[in-house]
């Protein structure tokens, strides 16, 4: 393997790494821009997701029904916790509604761990995983071209969503200002809801595809998409989408790019440097690279 | 008069406190033992925990991260030197001939977390709000993966084990009690007035002439002392400390005490701290009866969840204990 | 008005706990089981538990031991070494005669001293560090074999039957059994004259293991096996991902890969050429009844390796009350002390004087398009010092 493909494939292998952040991270900075809520059953959402997909598939659904229901099943769980647990909490400090996640968090994962038990199970439903294309040396399976289209066609959406239709400009205004655009007759709770049904439906989406490349589900699986999809919003900007696409892929190719230049010895460091790089980009722009100044709070 | 008689009050409830220490440490099993240690040590945890997050307002997640290095310094400290030599290669060789006991080694611990406190803080405090929650998150998984990757100093995912058991019930409630002393003292001191103006409002505080950063960076210090004294007391009444010990559902579970107990209120996260670990012995009796396991986390989760829908400032808000509730229910106060 | 009634409720709660805590008293050989059923480390505790469960019905269905039934104390450590010291701790005073479980070192020493206090035999079901039991001291005794054994049995059956001479290591840095395993596997390798190309490391809950298996590719040349120490629940994830960046060596690795997962996550076409030890061959005559049993009574064959040693360890025990005589527990710390020639599924077991860690064969197995294949039973030459 020549210096330039192994470049290139580790080129791939983050931005297919990327692309998954990125999509985990969308929907999380959805719902953060117009809640401020930093949710962290997001993760547990795409648990959801995944299992919902396993047991429908395994109960005989064709498997296109069981992906298309899973997904839709982790939206409706999303407004289902929204309606549960943070809507009698909406106005409360931000530090408060995040820990009401922490509590949903293991409220879930114990939950699922009681109903379905602990252990790892396959996730084979669809075989992306095997290479399809090599391009001198380079390895690029489906699943990478699938991350990464999904995740582009999921922006672009995204932003046409927000940008055009009713509800998405109401989601901008909501994001803007919660209590004025509650004064100029914008329905609060429709536009909350439909924040939660489409962040959990990328959630959906996103677990699919993390299960997928794992070959594997287990009911702890959602935290660690979590936490990176955490600090891929805050890196691009927490609450702007394109901020969340971008913050997903510098985390992606931070992570792989770590583990390919750095010795053995301090590969393990790898999630240390990452957080040392985050620390540093929140003290040269605290908004993150994308994100607007009007996260400063307003006095 | 009436602060004679709280004086007097105090000195009782002390004086019963320690009789109960005596007779428990003398007479009571391990089981009761080691409950109270612990308790006494979540209580160490959050009130030191409130001091930083409820008091002056830090949104910090990572305070378990300081837990983390008083435990590994202690331990290195404590390990008998037979065992450092083996096991702890890249230690000085000063420190590997020298075995050291539970008090020195605790006041180390706290003096080395509060350095690396100020050092951090001077950093992270500039941030505020969920910024601050992410950055002291992301210290506290740096804290995790180092402990998990400095192979001849920590012995990375295998963690220290052998260490002498010197916790017992007289340092656990000894140290609990001064944390508690102390943090009260802070806040009726002047400065304490800062910190609370500061939580209030950053802006007002600081153009009355207090120095906000310097408030916050005080306060987190100190937090950290005691967080690193109560992580000391920990690795030697555990007798192992491993990375994976000190991580998130011990943040989550202190998170949840002070927030039940009160943002802002000492005597409250000291009860609730007391009623946590009661509530959770309770509800393992609980879970051992029905033989369906998870489901004390379950009811755990959604208690916190019940507090924060009805008593969003917690069960004692930022009150403080007064005598004089008894007042209320008899006479004879 | 809400106020009143979450109050209420709270305090109705705790009462209701009160009264249910009460501790029933019959005539019975009690056991302790320590296992994290909750958390991180419930995937590896959840088959040990159930191995015990199976150990006790079939114990009990055959009259019990002593005349007297066998009745299971179980307590959940959360993965939380706090909790299970607690947890521990409160087991002591319940008139149990020993204690079994648990699958992981660092769970053990936290959870174990407390049964050394007492002077009750702890029986390691899963944990596999061979020095564990002098950290802890005279009660606590583990049920499989030491990490220096089935990695010297790796190394030797890698370098002389697969004619192995360099290895590139891939270890989770976050667990202690991944860490030792692959320590001994280079100790043995090297001290027979292998050469260990590089290492490189990931942490346990990681499910991309690309950029590491890129590296390896860059290298001049690929390395004769590939030593991947891993955990039951990433092995299957890390085989599918170093044959899908078309890499066709042999891999090599221990106990950990025992377990179904690594046949159904990574698929038949990746899970080929893949060597393991371990305590037992699944599919082996010695093992068919208790697989049979184990799916009859869970609707599903044993999830990894645990389940097999979690209801040996759990016989072992019985083994020594019934050798004791009494469930007094410092007789039947005793009679563990002094175990011969115990058969279990796994092996069996000799505690030989002074030494609580069991001299037991390793098992070779081969895994051909996702099948286990039995190859053979063996006791390496030379073993590394604990």
């Amino acid at each position: 393997m020549s210096h330039t493909a192994y470049f290139f494939q580790q080129f791939i292998n983050a931005l297919s790494l990327g692309s998954i952040y990125a999509l985990v991270t969308i929907g999380l900075a959805m719902v953060f821009s117009i809640l401020r809520l930093i949710n962290f059953a997001h993760g547990d959402l795409m648990m959801i997701g995944s299992y919902s997909i396993l047991m429908l598939w395994n109960a005989g659904v064709p498997v296109w029904m069981a992906i298309l229901a899973g997904i839709v099943l982790c939206g409706i769980a999303g407004v289902i916790m929204e309606r549960v647990c943070y809507r009698p909490l909406r106005g409360s400090a931000e530090m408060t509604t995040l820990l009401t996640s922490f509590a949903v968090v293991v409220l879930l994962e114990n939950g699922v761990t009681l109903l379905f038990g602990p252990n790892t199970r396959p996730f084979r439903i669809l075989n992306f995983t095997s290479p399809t294309f090599s391009i001198d040396s380079i390895l690029i399976s489906k699943i990478d071209v699938i991350s990464v289209v999904l995740t582009l066609i999921i922006l672009l959406l995204t932003t046409l969503f927000i940008k055009k239709t009713t509800i998405g400009i109401s989601m901008r205004a909501v994001a803007d200002d919660l209590t004025a655009s509650h004064l100029v007759g914008i329905r609060l709770n429709r536009v909350i809801v439909s924040a939660f049904f489409i962040g959990s439906l990328f959630a959906g989406v996103a677990g699919l595809l993390w299960s997928a490349r794992a070959g594997k589900l287990y009911p702890l699986m959602g935290f660690i998409p979590v936490v990176k999809a955490f600090v891929a919003a805050v890196i691009g900007g927490f609450g702007s989408i394109p901020g969340a696409v971008v913050g997903g892929y510098v985390l992606g190719f931070a992570e792989v790019f770590l583990v390919a230049l750095l010795p053995p010895e301090l590969q393990g460091y790898r999630d240390a440097f990452v957080f040392i790089l985050l620390i540093f980009i929140l003290l040269v722009r605290p908004q993150g690279i994308l994100g607007a100044k009007t996260m400063q709070r307003r006095i | 008069m009436n602060k004679n008689k709280h004086a007097l009050y105090l000195m009782i409830s002390m004086g019963l406190f320690f009789c109960a220490v005596y007779l428990l440490d003398a007479y009571g099993n391990h089981y009761y033992q080691r409950v109270s240690n612990l308790m006494m040590i979540y209580v160490i945890l959050t009130v030191s925990l409130n001091l930083s997050n409820g008091i002056v307002g830090i949104s910090s997640l990572g305070q378990i991260g300081f837990m983390s290095i008083g435990a590994y310094v202690s331990a290195i400290l404590t390990l008998p030197p037979g065992l450092k030599e083996h096991w702890l290669t890249g230690l000085p060789h000063w420190m590997s001939t020298i075995q050291s006991g539970l008090f020195p080694a605790m006041i180390l611990a706290g003096i080395l977390a509060a350095a690396i406190a100020f050092l951090v803080g001077i950093v992270i405090l500039r941030l505020q709000g969920v910024f601050a929650a992410v950055t002291t998150l992301g210290f506290l998984i740096i804290v995790k993966v180092v402990a998990e990757n400095w192979m001849t100093v920590t012995r990375g995912g295998r963690g220290i084990s052998s260490l002498p058991t010197y916790t017992n019930l007289w340092w656990t409630s000894a140290v609990a009690v001064i944390t508690v002393y102390v943090v009260l003292r802070i806040i009726r001191s002047p400065y304490g007035r800062s910190m609370l103006a500061v939580r209030e409002h950053d802006l007002a505080a600081q153009s009355i002439g207090i120095n906000a950063p310097r408030i916050r960076l005080l306060a987190f210090v100190i937090s950290a002392f005691f967080t690193a004294v109560a992580g000391a007391l920990w690795a030697n009444l555990i007798g192992v400390v491993s990375p994976g010990s000190f991580y998130l559902w011990l943040t989550l579970l202190i998170i949840i005490m002070m927030v039940v107990g009160g943002m802002g209120s000492v005597t409250g996260s000291v009860f609730s701290a007391i009623g946590f670990t009661i509530l959770l012995e309770l509800l393992r009796g609980f879970e051992n009866k029905i033989a369906v396991y998870g489901i004390s986390s379950i009811i755990f989760a959604i208690v916190f969840m019940l507090v924060i829908i009805f008593h969003p400032d917690g069960v004692m808000g930022d009150r403080e204990f007064s005598w004089d509730w008894f007042k209320r229910i008899t006479p004879l106060f | 008005m809400p106020k009143q009634i979450s109050m209420l409720t709270m305090v109705m709660v705790a009462a209701g706990l009160l009264m249910i805590t009460g501790i029933a008293c019959a005539d019975t050989v009690k056991i302790g089981v320590v296992e994290n059923l909750s958390g991180s480390q419930a995937s590896l505790d959840q088959p040990s538990l159930n191995g015990v469960k199976l150990a006790l019905k079939e114990i009990n269905d055959a009259g019990g031991v002593l005349g007297k039934k066998v009745e299971i104390l179980i307590r959940d450590g959360k993965s939380d070494p706090a909790t299970l010291a607690t947890v521990t701790e409160g087991l002591m005073d319940q008139g149990i005669s020993a204690v079994t479980g648990l699958s992981d070192t660092t769970m053990v020493l936290a959870s174990a001293p407390a049964a050394q206090r007492a002077g009750i035999a702890f029986v390691s079901s899963g944990a596999t560090s061979p020095s564990l039991p002098n950290e802890v001291g005279d009660s606590l005794f583990i049920e499989p074999f030491g990490d220096n054994v089935q990695a010297a049995a790796a190394a030797e059956y890698a370098y002389n039957d697969l004619g192995a001479r360099s290895v590139w290591v891939l270890y989770d840095k976050a667990m202690d059994y991944t860490y030792l395993l692959q320590r001994y596997f280079c100790d043995r390798f090297g001290g027979l004259g292998g050469a260990i190309i590089s290492k490189a490391t990931y942490q346990t809950g990681d499910t991309d293991f690309r950029a590491q298996i890129t590296s390896l590719k860059a290298k001049t040349s690929l390395p004769d096996i590939l030593f991947i120490s891993s955990g039951p629940d990433d092995i299957g994830t890390i085989v599918k991902q170093v044959r899908d960046m078309g890499i066709k060596t042999p891999i090599v690795g221990g106990d950990g890969y025992d377990t179904p997962l690594l046949g159904k996550v990574a698929g038949p076409t990746a899970a080929t050429d893949v060597y393991f030890t371990t305590h037992v061959a699944l599919d082996s005559i010695g093992a068919k009844p208790f697989v049979q049993s184990y799916k009859k009574m869970f609707g599903h064959g044993p999830e990894n390796g645990f389940a097999a040693l979690g209801y040996d360890a759990f016989n072992l025990i019985i083994n020594a009350v019934k050798n004791a005589g009494t469930t007094d527990p410092k007789a039947v710390k005793a009679a563990l002390a002094a175990t011969k020639g115990f058969k279990g599924v796994t092996g069996t077991i000799n505690f030989p004087k002074g030494i609580r860690v069991p001299q037991k064969s390793v098992s070779i197995i081969k895994v051909e398009a996702g099948k286990f294949i039995f190859v053979k039973e063996v006791m390496p030459s030379e073993i590394p010092a604990p």
